[in-house]
């Protein structure tokens, strides 16, 4: 970790995990009504976690791929 | 009586048997090779190691029996679990891997003693960690001999003994290389019975798919469909607490330990990857089971059977070798965390204790007191879960809650030169002792979970830090210079 806060882009990619982090664990769960469910299905607690998933996966993949010092 | 299903089952201890003796045979019978696989694990067996050490047969009980309880918000935690792990392999795992290389640490507390040149910190911290993993090793095989009983009627302490005997070989024949290979198997196992079991009820039992069982449930229980709950349980603050408390498993020693024996830098990049890949997947078939599928099929269950859902609706519904292949699940879940855990428990007595009091001590000392470590913890363990009965349950929460009190001392460690030696005790003590103290008097526990422990404990870090001595020039040079160094030099000659 030390050595993504000495570039930019390092920066960016740890900001983007941790604003992620608060926005689909704080926020998401509760911008909409109880009980609603997507595509016939995915319920709100599960959706919250795999737009978390999906949002730091493409980051670490984008990240790691092609600004990680160590890469 | 012996049943195919039995002879299954036995069939299963006997590969992973082999396995163990396989290890034993190519192993360097030295003490990195025996405690940390000659620090040469490549990203596939570490994955597996590394991911089936965290689920336990918690993962297919207890957490999806909550959600057919108390619906889909306690998914949260699997959410933390996934990304803690990620976050920790990608952020302080290679520091944590290459300063272990590098000064040739064998144990994780060892690192912080040496960082925080405290044989004190040492010694109390790895006291405590084995003190407090020691229920929740006993607490496994007794589960696996619950769930044999019923899917087998095997009585409980045979299965639980089969269960210890199995983890012991594992152990003992070939250390941690073996329980990494050995974790491949159980790992899958685990993917094959749970994914398997998921999609062929689905077929059953809801022609209609996933959108039936919201509709049966929209009609008899509506809240399972979402937060706070039918129990109404988790509101904002309960949400954003479970996730926390998934995320501080990361801290779990027997896992730092496995972290040490990374073949390389590389490793890690993937197995940041890897583990939400595989993670996220796993942690969402088991909420979609537990919180939509299993109630949808099969409402009414309550209590233990409860915390059973998942393999009470496999029994109900599958035929039953699919039954019998869900239960193999179940204990090579048990089987692979147990086992790291007994490892990390025997390396903590024995590196961080033991050799504190003999330090010309051997490889071939270190390893035969490792392994009679090994099998004094599984004795104590034992006896615990006998003596606690019921109240294990209750006792596991709590030791779970202990594991994460070293998290402050092991990040900040490894990423602020500030943190001093007065400031690591500080924050251990004050974790521990609000631990403690909220147990008995639990109105301190304002946020729910031992968080608020957690948070004190880094204050109290963090501020005695601030106005204390810091460590030796020597140590941050070993602890960041050093480190920085080996790390660019290695990715330059991967280039």
């Amino acid at each position: 970790m030390r050595e993504m806060t000495r570039h930019t882009s390092g920066k960016v990619f740890l900001i983007v995990l941790l604003g992620s982090l608060i926005f689909t664990v704080m926020i998401m769960p509760f911008l909409f009504a109880p009980n609603t469910v997507f595509f016939g299905w995915l319920t709100v607690p599960l959706l919250c976690g795999a737009v978390l998933m999906l949002v730091w996966l493409v980051a670490i993949v984008v990240y790691v791929s092609n600004f990680w010092p160590y890469r | 009586m012996f049943t195919l299903s039995t002879a299954i089952v036995f069939l299963f201890g006997l590969v992973v048997l082999l396995i163990s003796i396989y290890g034993y045979r190519v192993s360097a019978k030295t003490a990195e090779d025996y405690l940390l696989a000659g620090r040469a694990l490549g990203v596939i067996v570490m994955l597996f190691f590394i991911m089936f050490g965290v689920l336990s047969a918690w993962t297919l009980f207890a957490f999806p029996g909550s959600m057919y309880l108390q619906g889909p918000g306690f998914s949260m935690f699997g959410w933390g679990v996934t990304i803690g792990y990620a976050a920790m392999l990608l952020l302080i795992g290679p520091r944590l891997a290459t300063v272990a290389r590098i000064n040739r640490f064998l144990s994780p507390v060892e690192i912080l003693g040496e960082r925080y040149e405290s044989k004190f910190l040492r010694v109390g911290l790895a006291a405590a960690l084995v003190l407090f993993l020691i229920p929740y090793i006993g607490v496994q095989p007794i589960a696996t001999g619950l769930a044999m009983e019923a899917a087998l009627g095997i009585p409980v302490v045979a299965g639980a003994l089969f269960m210890a005997a199995l983890m012991l070989l594992i152990v003992l024949l070939g250390g941690m290389r073996t329980v990494a290979w050995v974790n491949v198997l159980l790992g899958t196992i685990f993917i094959l019975g749970l994914f398997g079991a998921f999609f062929w009820v689905v077929k059953e039992r809801l022609p209609g798919g996933l959108p039936e069982a919201v509709t049966a449930l929209a009609q008899t229980n509506p809240g399972q469909l979402g937060i706070p709950g039918p129990l109404n349980i988790y509101v904002p603050l309960m949400v954003v607490a479970t996730f926390i408390a998934g995320f501080c498993c990361v801290s779990f020693p027997h896992i730092m330990l496995s972290t040490m024996g990374a073949r390389n830098v590389h490793v890690f990049k993937w197995l940041a990857i890897l583990f939400i890949v595989m993670g996220g997947a796993i942690y969402f078939v088991v909420a979609l089971f537990g919180s939509l599928v299993a109630p949808a099929v099969l409402p009414g269950l309550a209590g233990k059977t409860a915390d059973a859902a998942l393999q009470v609706v496999v029994t109900k519904f599958l035929p039953e070798w699919m039954s019998v292949f869900f239960l193999m699940a179940v204990i090579a879940a048990s089987i692979s965390t147990a086992a790291i855990q007994l490892m990390g428990a025997g390396v903590l007595i024995s590196r961080d204790i033991l050799y504190m009091l003999k330090r010309e001590a051997t490889d071939a000392q270190l390893i035969r007191w490792t392994r009679v470590a090994m099998v004094l913890v599984v004795v104590a363990s034992f006896i615990v879960s006998v003596l606690l009965g019921e109240q294990v349950a209750f006792v596991v929460v709590i030791a779970s809650s202990g594991l994460f009190i070293w998290l402050p001392q092991l990040w900040l460690g490894l990423l602020w030169k500030g943190a001093t030696t007065w400031g690591a005790i500080a924050g251990a003590g004050g974790g521990f002792a609000f631990l403690i103290a909220g147990y008995i008097y639990p109105p301190l526990f304002i946020v729910p979970f031992p968080i608020t422990a957690l948070v004190f404990g880094v204050a109290c870090m963090v501020v005695v830090s601030l106005f204390t001595r810091k460590v030796s020039a020597d140590t941050i040079s070993r602890f960041y210079d050093e480190v920085d160094e080996y790390l660019e030099l290695e990715t330059r000659q991967a280039v």
